[in-house]
Formats: C-alpha cells, sequence, structure tokens
C-alpha cells in the first residue's frame, strides 16, 4: 500500500489547499445562480421530500410484513439520500482528472487533489443532510446508542468513495468510456441494493449479488440504525472493509502502473 | 535527463496496459541526454523548432511531468509560467480569482490580502478587477495572470511562451520585471520563438533539436549555429519541388 499511503501523506501536505479548492468548488458549481450553494442542499432535499410526500401523504403505501418499516416512503429515504450521496461523489469523482486535465499539466500540482476535492465538496454537501436525516428518524429508531454508529458509517462512506471515485479517475484517464459504463452501473445499480425493495424480496439464492454493490452494506446499516434502532450487524461491517481493502489495494495498483503517465493521459 | 512519452494503438490498448494484460504501448523520447547545471541569476533561453522538446524539457523543470532517465536538482522557491491564467473561473470576478490563484502558488489569504494591491496595479485593471473574468479580453487575462504569478520573486523562474501574448507596453514591463528578478539572483528559464527577447535577457541559450542538445553556449554563437540551420532548412525546402 505504498502508493496509497504516499498520496495520504501528499494530502496531509496540501491540506490548505484542498481546503481552499473545496469551497471553490462548491461555490463554482452554482457560480451565476441567484440562490448559489443552497442548491447542493436543496436538490437532495426536494427529492427526498417528494418520497414522504408520494408514498408516505398522497398514497399511503404499506410494505410487506418483513420489511423494517411499514411506510414505503420512510423506507426509501433512508436508502437513497446515501445513495444519491453515493452516486454524484463517484461520477464528479471519476471526471475529476480529466476535467482538471489543462491545470494539471500547466502547474506541479499532484493530481490526488482533484479527486478528493470533488469526493470531499460532496461530502461536506450529503454529510449534514444524513445527520439531519438521523435527526428526523430518531422517533421512529428509538433514538439509542446505535445512532452513534452513523457519523462511523459517514466517515466510511466518504472513504470508500473517495478510493472508488480515484480507481475511476485513473481509469478514465485511460480510456474515457469509463464515464458512460459508470453512468449505466449507476442507473442500474439502485436495483442491485436494499434501496428500493428490502432483502427479504429478493430470492435468497441471488442475494450475494447485491454484494457486488459496494453500497449494500452501507445502506443495511443505515436502515438498521434509523428504521429498527439496531446497532448494524458485524457482517455489514466486515463486507464494508473488505471493499475498502479490496478497492485500496486496486488503486495502489493502478497508481504504480501509471505514476510517470497519468498527466500525459489527460 | 530524458523524457519518453508512450503512445498507444487505440484508447483500450492503454487501459490493458494500464491493467497489466498486454503491453502494447509504443514509446519515443520528447528528449534524450540533455545536461545542464545554471547558477544563481543565470538566464538560459530555449530555442528550437516546432516539436524540438522545448516545452517537454520546461515541463520536467517545473515539475508538471517526471522525466523518464536522470534527475534534476532545483533550490529554492518555484514560478513556473507554462500557460497564464489556466484556472481561473470565468464567472468569478479578477480579485476572486486572484485570491484563489494565489493558493495554487503557494500563497495563504494574508499573503494575497498584503500583494493583492499591488498585483492590481502591476496588472493596470483597477477598473475591472470586481468584473467577473468572462467579460475581460484575453490579454487582460495574461496580464492579471502575469502579475500574479510574478507578485513574489521565486529564485527559479520558468516561461515558456507567456510573453507572446498581451501588447507591447505590457510585454515591456514583463520584461523589466524579469530583468529585475535577474539581477537580484533569480534564475531564469525562458522558452521563446522571438530572439529578440531571448536576446535581450538570456546570457545562455540551449538550441534543442529533436529532443536533443544541439548547441549549449552564450547567447550569440547558439544564434549563430541555429540561423544556419534555419536558412539550411529554408534552402533544402525551395529545393524541394
Amino acid at each position: 500500500m505504498k502508493e496509497v499511503l504516499q498520496e495520504t501523506t501528499l494530502l496531509r501536505r496540501h491540506r490548505g489547499l484542498l481546503w481552499v479548492m473545496v469551497r471553490r468548488e462548491l461555490s463554482a458549481r452554482y457560480a451565476g445562480s441567484a440562490a448559489g450553494m443552497l442548491w447542493a442542499f436543496a436538490q437532495p432535499l426536494l427529492t427526498v421530500a417528494a418520497y414522504y410526500l408520494v408514498f408516505d401523504v398522497v398514497f399511503a403505501m404499506r410494505m410487506g410484513s418483513n420489511a423494517p418499516t411499514q411506510h414505503v416512503g420512510t423506507y426509501l429515504i433512508v436508502g437513497s439520500l446515501p445513495w444519491l450521496a453515493f452516486c454524484e461523489a463517484l461520477s464528479r469523482g471519476a471526471s475529476s482528472l480529466v476535467d482538471a486535465g489543462g491545470v494539471l499539466q500547466k502547474n506541479a500540482l499532484p493530481p490526488v487533489l482533484f479527486v478528493a476535492r470533488s469526493v470531499l465538496a460532496s461530502w461536506l454537501v450529503f454529510a449534514p443532510l444524513m445527520l439531519l436525516m438521523t435527526l428526523a428518524y430518531l422517533p421512529i429508531g428509538g433514538g439509542g446508542w446505535a445512532v452513534a454508529a452513523v457519523p462511523v458509517l459517514l466517515l466510511l462512506q466518504g472513504l470508500l468513495v473517495y478510493v472508488l471515485a480515484y480507481v475511476l479517475a485513473i481509469l478514465t484517464a485511460a480510456l474515457r468510456d469509463t464515464t458512460q459504463v459508470l453512468g449505466f452501473f449507476l442507473s442500474i445499480g439502485i436495483f442491485a441494493s436494499p434501496v428500493l425493495f428490502p432483502l427479504s424480496l429478493f430470492p435468497e439464492a441471488w442475494r450475494w449479488v447485491l454484494y457486488a454493490n459496494p453500497m449494500t452494506a452501507f445502506v443495511l446499516a443505515y436502515q438498521s440504525v434509523l428504521l429498527q434502532g439496531h446497532w448494524p450487524a458485524a457482517g455489514y461491517w466486515g463486507v464494508m472493509v473488505v471493499w475498502l481493502v479490496v478497492l485500496s489495494w486496486l488503486l495502489n495498483g493502478l497508481l504504480r502502473r501509471s505514476r510517470d503517465e497519468l498527466v500525459d493521459w489527460l | 535527463m530524458g523524457k519518453r512519452y508512450s503512445s498507444y494503438p487505440s484508447p483500450g490498448a492503454r487501459l490493458k496496459t494500464l491493467l497489466g494484460l498486454a503491453n502494447q504501448a509504443q514509446s519515443y523520447w520528447a528528449l534524450q541526454n540533455v545536461s545542464f547545471e545554471l547558477q544563481r541569476g543565470q538566464c538560459l533561453g530555449v530555442i528550437g523548432d516546432n516539436g524540438a522538446g522545448k516545452s517537454t524539457l520546461l515541463k520536467l523543470l517545473a515539475g508538471t511531468l517526471r522525466p523518464s532517465s536522470g534527475a534534476l536538482q532545483r533550490v529554492g522557491r518555484l514560478t513556473a509560467i507554462l500557460e497564464l491564467g489556466a484556472g481561473f473561473h470565468p464567472d468569478f470576478t479578477g480579485r476572486q480569482n486572484l485570491l484563489y490563484g494565489g493558493s495554487f502558488i503557494g500563497l495563504s489569504r494574508e499573503d494575497m490580502v498584503r500583494l493583492s494591491d499591488e498585483i492590481i496595479a502591476f496588472s493596470e485593471l483597477e477598473d475591472a478587477i470586481d468584473r467577473p473574468v468572462k467579460t475581460y479580453s484575453s490579454g487582460m487575462v495574461v496580464r492579471l495572470a502575469f502579475a500574479l504569478v510574478t507578485a513574489v520573486q521565486p529564485e527559479v523562474l520558468i516561461i515558456d511562451e507567456a510573453l507572446a501574448v498581451g501588447d507591447q507596453h505590457f510585454q515591456k514591463k514583463c520584461v523589466q520585471r524579469i530583468e529585475a528578478f535577474r539581477q537580484s539572483g533569480c534564475t531564469v528559464l525562458f522558452c521563446s520563438h522571438s530572439l529578440y527577447h531571448i536576446r535581450q535577457l538570456c546570457d545562455t541559450v540551449l538550441w534543442l533539436d529533436h529532443g536533443r542538445v544541439r548547441a549549449l553556449a552564450d547567447t550569440e554563437s547558439a544564434f549563430a549555429s541555429y540561423e544556419t540551420h534555419v536558412r539550411m532548412q529554408d534552402k533544402r525546402d525551395a529545393a524541394t519541388p
């Protein structure tokens, strides 16, 4: 993991610059609009508000007997907010290096800063929203000590997205088609996760397929904390750690192979 | 020092090489066996035809590319002007872009607060500084960017063709500033097709040809051999129908 550790050292050394870049990224995304950065928070908030209104207020739909909650909207929100965060950070992170090509070729800056900037900017928008969701779900989950798992999950999810986004950003630098393939996987990925349907609805023989989606364990963990008030099962943590280790190992190999040429490819 | 670029028959081949499945890379040397040493206060001009490896050399020295062979050693703060205004955001004002651009070259917010009046005065953009950069002409962007990157005197200054833009008056100001840096001990590397500017600034000239050093000598003798080469080339072109 030498290469990955080197990148971490670089991030630490340039943390001041990274922070400036993150702030600038957030304001640049909405530059020229009247509401500015408020849009970053408004978009996901409006989406989850629509779920609640449509499924729980207007249609008052109910889930099956094995579901962790009876209200469809309440169930959907817990999975879809982390999923939205995952998709947004990943698609921005994957194209971050190619987008920064011009700057990287003219300034001696470590490429890792641009991946970290995109992922961190998304995380800073979604992490407060997910904490807000945790507060709103306190009456449902019972407000026990299991809630303490949420910040840990948020940090782990941020770390996983950063590593995966960096892997994809290097692959995108080598082959631009990566972003198209990623778009496809993100749009079908939601069906290969317990975001829309509870795990009990998936045929038992096929449940393992869901774990090929790195977000499955996270979504299950958020659901058990927020809907049932349970500390996430050890198995979920195990899957998260396995994903993190495998992706870090992959990233390390890609960094080693692309080190000398990465900027030439942008 | 040398730099080898790899080229791939297709983007797919590049991915396969990256994943270690196959290696279809064909490599060529953009720069080979270039070696020199510069002292404080020296100014080296880099000349050569298009594709001779001038920009590659400056990018290696600036640290945006890594050498494929050899190594380089620099001492002190480095400022590289490879392209002016590359990181500016069109929707932000000149002043906002200054703050952001400053952080890219290692200037803190406090530094920028201290330096911004001087930068704005040098760029002569007092009236336009609070307007979005997208309303600027290309010359104005270059003026702002040059004023920013040269706000703090570096120990090593690398300039790639940056003076080709901007009007005569501003070009003169830039040359004066570079000259002042040099007088106070800054080492300058300067790449240009303008032999006039090189003659004005540099005491040593490096002539690159197809990635190799053809001459490394005092300005006048290097120019003499380069000009002979250009004349020969013109003659050859005239001879071929």
